[in-house]
């Protein structure tokens, strides 16, 4: 195999440096080379600007055999180096620095991370990673022990939770939705954060006030800006012929008042108004009429999303402020009674992981999330409910991702594009030392 | 370690388990500890309950328990009582405030001894090998030795069991059971950096992989690889960091792979646990330096070199026992002519060929034994047939051998179809059914039965769970809607519930009897949900009526597959002046929709009670005339439905759906034949020692929580019996065609 020829927007990603650098690019196209590449051309730099060694770089991969193979491809590389010239010192110590190389996947980075830094954790360091069956067989006992003991002592919240969710055999129906939500917000960096911002999203008040009456808001608006959009083709194609004048128009103009009176109350945010518009809201029937053009059929298709759009309307806002308090207000009971079942579930996980010195990667990701950054400020009440919500902001690094900043020249990520909420948060965080 | 997890962990039922199967225990047999464990699992035993006695029958929720059941429950408590008693006397000592670490470990010792552990490991010891038994003598003293120490150590100093545990395991984790490296002619095995590497004429190099040859270096110890190299730097004497590691280790690899005279052999493995293993460097420097080696992979090895012995020959034949291979063959056929192997090698082409028996409709050779598993003449339930049509292979696990998993204690769906059963029949026997919709206090009724139901049938109160007796007292909201929904509809109908639960055992009514070719037969019984009855002229009309709990539909079709008999079955019984003794005219057979499911809808738009009546609906298969179709539900009259193809009703349908089938009594004796002709078939097909695997898939799948799969493992490859839904002629055609030809 010749030596290759990397583009020239290759060549720029091998070489860029300072800041931090995506290289997003098809499959196939080479992004792993690139990556190998730099890693490569770093290692074996005369430039002391460029030369790092080799275990100054943090290289994470998606799988183990992605590692062992990217492993296996730079110590090729430096391999032919040294067939070079044997005698090449600096190029011998990069081959044995290459072999404890932190290149590894993003869980046995974060099991390293825990296990040095278990005493910061309040741990037992001799903890070893839970089997799938043992996981589950753990997490069916934790719930049935949390639900048993409310069960026993729950509050009418609890039974009020139960009664709305389960059918009439058993209860399988809560104990999977624990297991659902513990998922779901396991898979965020902060899980915490999101369980207190949905507790929050329910905060009782005026519709406009909580995300969802205003996630109503604005679909409405919107709505009723499409509908008056095609009532006004309606009404055009209507007004160029008399008999359709004299016939359609005036249900039109009443469809664009209708609608406009939506849109008002949506932009100015008066529920009630909102309520009793699209509520009251009526589709008068057209005037019968024959020979009629044929701009007729472009007109009625027209008012037939009219319709539509009225019909989606009227099904989005489905009951009057009061109501909708009134219910928001249940939901939330029923959010916070779930939120604090989970909270007890998770305090019976931790207690009997602990207990067997077992952890999970899902723990492992939230105790290296812990370990490297803490929150700036506590969360506010009434936060509002966005996952994807500016870690860098609210978060900033700690002593020990300071320290671990030094460690390394560069951080590297192969396949970074199946990760989640959870994993992306890693990079962001450990990045931003000396040179990332 | 077990017993102390257990009083670590308040006493788990899994810590109690894991210690009982350790075989430690003199006095607990494995039977004893198996019969313990699966009363644990039925009756969910844990903590606190472990010290009182056990009342409840080991066989999960049942109304009456046998003599055979309390000598089985007896001694289940003499095996609890004989564990709890060492762990009680256990806890005493080591959870005193003023226990030393002295005490404890006297304690532990003391525990060791009582439960007879030594003269549980001299019983053991002749059927081990001597290096096992050896190393059985090492753990002993292992053990002694800690607990000496410790004693020593701890001397009088106080601290917490947990504490004390810890250290203990933290002490045990430490020690090596080091066997003494065994010569084998001049064959020396030892890890790369133990071995002598003088005069050496042939090396195996085992495990070349990355990362465990030469060893992938990783700070272990107080330090991390960071302050390891802070310390280093401040010019403190600490062996060196991991880059020294890793070069020494390097050295290791060299001296290892140089030190041979004659020949070096180096192996890695590919796999492990599926996981993909990659080459050490060794490897590729072996091939960079040495480009003429040879590179063989275990596949490529001929087979006759692996044939050292005997037992490798054997291990090889099993292994390719199938293949086409004159190899193969050979083997097999060496291997059925030595006295030694013969038997082996018959069970593994047994086991070889088994997933092909399983498909083959002879699978029981032996005659007698089918005989003896099924029975010369067969009785069995009406459901048993289903079973049968529904997998053959099902049928011999369940009926035929017997093997029933374990069930818990607790409400699942088949406790739930008993519950409504019960306080369906006290509900409708005890009270006019016609005034039933009107009752005020039906809630307390309903809970009444249930309090009965507890008693009778679940062992009342003790040991239960709140989440249990919730659940449980909960069912009362579900029935009394469908006590509602029945008192509503027997207000509009002219039938009056006669039996419940009637039973077809040969008291009141004769099971169905059918000859078989081998002039045995087999009889049919079975036990009837309920029986309604309207008479009209001196004309008995008789309904069978099927609490269905599940959410499975009556499809006329599936009669067609076996499935759905146990109605008609019923309903011919009954019909039969022989069986019964009396006269009735069939008026139909009833499904009736005895669970509530949860109902979801759009708000404003569903209305939950209509949902709710519509799916309480019943359905069924009921007789052309149009009196009876009247006295079903006053109004209702039969309509042809073309469409469909089938024969349904309508007008006043508010209990009885559309799905209903309507037939003439022509047609009901059609059905009738061809399931006298399926049992019979199924009575020959078992005297024939069928069993093959043969699920019904389609409309409906046997497999989808048949218990047996892992046991049949052909889920997959299998693709069963279709099953389709079928237009009502059409189904009918096809019975008379059989019942033709």
């Amino acid at each position: 195999m010749g030596e290759r020829i990397w583009t020239p927007q290759q060549r720029s990603a091998i070489d860029a440096a300072g800041g931090t650098l995506l290289v997003s690019a098809a499959a196939g196209s080479g992004k792993t080379a690139v990556l190998v590449q730099r890693v490569i051309e770093k290692l074996t730099s005369d430039d002391p600007e460029k030369y790092c060694d080799a275990d100054r770089l943090l290289i994470v991969t998606f799988t183990r055999a992605a590692a062992a193979e990217m492993k296996e491809r730079i110590t090729a590389e430096l391999q032919k180096k040294v067939e070079q010239d044997p005698w090449d010192t600096r190029m011998r110590r990069q081959m044995i620095l290459v072999k404890k190389a932190p290149i590894c996947t993003i869980d046995s980075f974060c099991s390293k991370l825990v296990r040095d830094n278990f005493y910061k954790l309040d741990i037992a360091p001799d903890f070893r990673i839970g089997d799938d069956s043992e996981l589950k067989i753990i997490q069916e006992d934790c719930i049935n022990d949390v639900l048993e003991r409310n069960y026993a002592e729950g509050d009418d919240d609890f039974f009020e939770l139960v009664e709305q969710l389960i059918g009439d055999r058993n209860d399988s129906e809560l104990s999977d939705l624990i297991k659902q939500l513990d998922f779901y917000i396991g898979s965020f960096p902060f899980p915490e954060d999101i369980m207190t911002a949905l507790e929050n999203a329910y905060s009782a008040g005026d519709p406009t006030g909580t995300v969802w009456g205003q996630s109503v808001l604005e679909y409405v608006k919107k709505a009723a800006e499409y509908g008056l959009a095609c009532n006004a083709i309606a009404c055009d194609v209507s007004a160029s012929d008399e008999k359709l004048t004299e016939k359609y128009l005036p249900s039109f103009e009443r469809d664009a008042e209708i609608l406009e009176r939506i849109r008002t109350a949506a932009e100015g945010r008066q529920w009630d108004d909102l309520y009793r518009c699209s509520s009251e809201a009526e589709i008068t029937p057209l005037g019968r009429a024959t020979k009629l053009p044929y701009e007729a059929d472009i007109a009625k298709a027209a008012r037939e999303v009219v319709k539509d759009v009225m019909e989606e309307i009227r099904s989005a806002v489905v009951s009057d402020a009061e109501e909708f308090e009134k219910e928001i207000s249940f939901t939330g009971r029923m959010v916070r009674k779930l939120m604090s079942l989970l909270r007890e579930y998770y305090a019976a996980m931790v207690e009997a992981k602990a207990r067997r010195r077992v952890l999970d990667f899902v723990d492992l990701e939230h105790m290296a999330v812990n370990l490297l950054v803490q929150r700036k400020e506590p969360l506010h009440e009434g936060t509002a409910l966005s996952p994807s919500s500016d870690y860098l902001n609210a978060y900033c690094k700690t002593d020990t991702a300071l320290a671990l900043t030094q460690q390394y020249d560069e951080i590297m990520l192969d396949e970074y594009q199946d990760t989640n909420h959870q994993r992306g948060a890693e990079p962001d965080l450990l990045g931003g030392g000396a040179q990332s | 370690m077990a017993a102390l997890d257990i009083i670590n962990g308040r006493w788990r039922s899994e810590d109690i388990m894991r210690w009982l199967k350790t075989g430690m225990l003199r006095d607990v047999s494995t039977v004893d500890a198996a019969r313990l464990e699966n009363y644990c699992f039925v009756w969910s035993i844990s903590g606190k309950k472990w010290k009182q006695d056990f009342t409840q029958s080991p066989y999960g929720y049942t109304d009456r328990q046998t003599d055979e059941d309390n000598a089985v429950l007896d001694n289940i408590n003499a095996t609890k009582q004989c564990i709890v008693d060492l762990l009680n006397t256990f806890e005493t000592s080591v959870k005193d405030e003023n226990a030393s670490g002295k005490d404890m470990a006297a304690a532990v010792y003391q525990l060791i001894e009582s439960a007879g552990c030594g003269e549980c490991i001299e019983r053991m010891l002749p059927k081990l090998s001597p290096q096992e038994a050896e190393a059985q003598g090492q753990v002993w003293n292992l053990l002694m030795n800690v607990l000496d120490q410790l004693a020593n150590i701890l001397g009088e100093t106080k601290l917490s069991f947990r504490e004390f545990s810890d250290l203990l395991t933290l002490m045990l984790g430490l020690c090596d059971v080091g066997e003494i490296p065994q010569g084998m002619d001049e064959v020396v095995f030892g890890a790369a950096d133990r071995i002598r590497t003088s005069g050496v004429k042939v090396v195996f190099v085992l495990g070349a992989n990355e990362g465990v040859f030469p060893v992938l270096p990783e700070a272990t110890g107080v330090f991390t690889e960071n302050e390891r190299k802070m310390l280093i730097s401040m010019k403190l004497p600490l062996t060196g960091d991991s880059t020294d590691t890793a070069l020494n280790e390097q050295f290791i690899a060299y001296s290892a792979l140089t030190c041979a005279s004659d020949r070096v052999y180096v192996t890695y493995s590919k796999s492990c646990n599926g996981e993909q293993l990659y080459s050490s460097e060794i490897v590729s420097e072996v091939f960079r330096t040495v480009p003429r080696c040879q590179k063989l992979s275990r596949s490529e090895i001929v087979t006759l070199d692996m044939i050292e012995n005997d037992d490798a020959g054997f291990l090889l034949a099993a292994a390719s026992l199938g293949e086409n291979s004159g190899l193969s063959k050979a083997l097999a056929e060496t291997y059925a002519g030595l006295e030694k192997y013969a038997d082996k090698i018959a069970v593994v082409r047994q086991a070889a060929s088994r997933s092909a028996l399983m498909q083959s409709k002879e699978a029981l050779h032996d005659k007698n034994a089918a005989f003896s598993l099924f029975g010369r003449n067969i009785r069995i339930s009406a459901s048993k047939a289903e079973c049968f049509y529904s997998c053959q292979f099902k049928y011999f696990c369940q009926y035929g051998m017997k093997a029933v998993p374990r069930r818990r204690a607790e409400l699942n769906p088949m406790e739930y179809g008993s519950v409504v059963h019960y306080v369906l029949e006290k509900m409708l026997r005890d009270h006019d059914v016609g005034e039933l919709a009107a009752q005020d206090d039906l809630t307390e009724m309903i809970g009444q039965y249930l309090t009965d139901y507890l008693n009778e049938v679940m062992g009342g109160t003790d040991m239960k769970s709140a989440r249990l007796m919730y659940l449980f007292r909960r069912l009362t909201q579900s029935l009394s809607v469908l006590i509602r929904q029945l008192g509503e509809e027997f207000a509009k109908s002219l039938f009056v519930p006669d039996s419940f639960e009637l039973p077809i055992d040969g008291t009141k009514l004769q099971p169905l009897q059918i000859p078989l070719s081998d002039g045995t037969h087999i009889s049919v019984g079975g036990k009837i949900d309920r029986v309604d009855i309207y008479t009209n002229d001196g004309v008995k009309y008789i309904r069978v009526v099927d609490y269905k709990t599940g959410s499975k539909e009556f499809v006329l079709s599936d009669i067609l597959s076996g499935l759905n008999m146990q109605m008609m079955i019923y309903l011919d019984i009954l019909c039969d002046r022989e069986l019964s003794g009396s006269d009735y005219s069939p008026a139909g057979v009833i499904y009736s929709p005895a669970s509530l499911n949860k109902i979801s809808g759009e708000r404003g738009k569903t209305s939950l009670e209509a949902e709710q009546k519509e799916r309480l609906k019943n359905n069924g298969l009921i007789v052309d005339d149009a009196d009876v179709i009247n006295a079903m539900e006053i109004g209702m009259q039969k309509k042809v439905d073309r469409r469909a193809d089938a024969t349904t009703v309508k007008g006043g349908e508010n209990f009885l759906s559309r799905a209903t089938y309507v037939a003439d009594p022509q047609q009901f004796r059609v059905i009738r034949g061809y399931i006298r002709s399926l049992l019979r078939e199924m009575g020959e097909a078992l005297h024939r020692g069928e069993i093959g695997t043969s699920p019904v898939k389609g409309s409906y799948d046997a497999c989808e929580y048949c218990e047996y799969r892992i046991i049949c493992s052909q889920e997959q490859k299998c693709s069963g019996r279709k099953i389709s839904k079928r237009s009502m002629t059409e189904t009918l055609e096809l019975m008379q065609e059989e019942d033709n030809g």
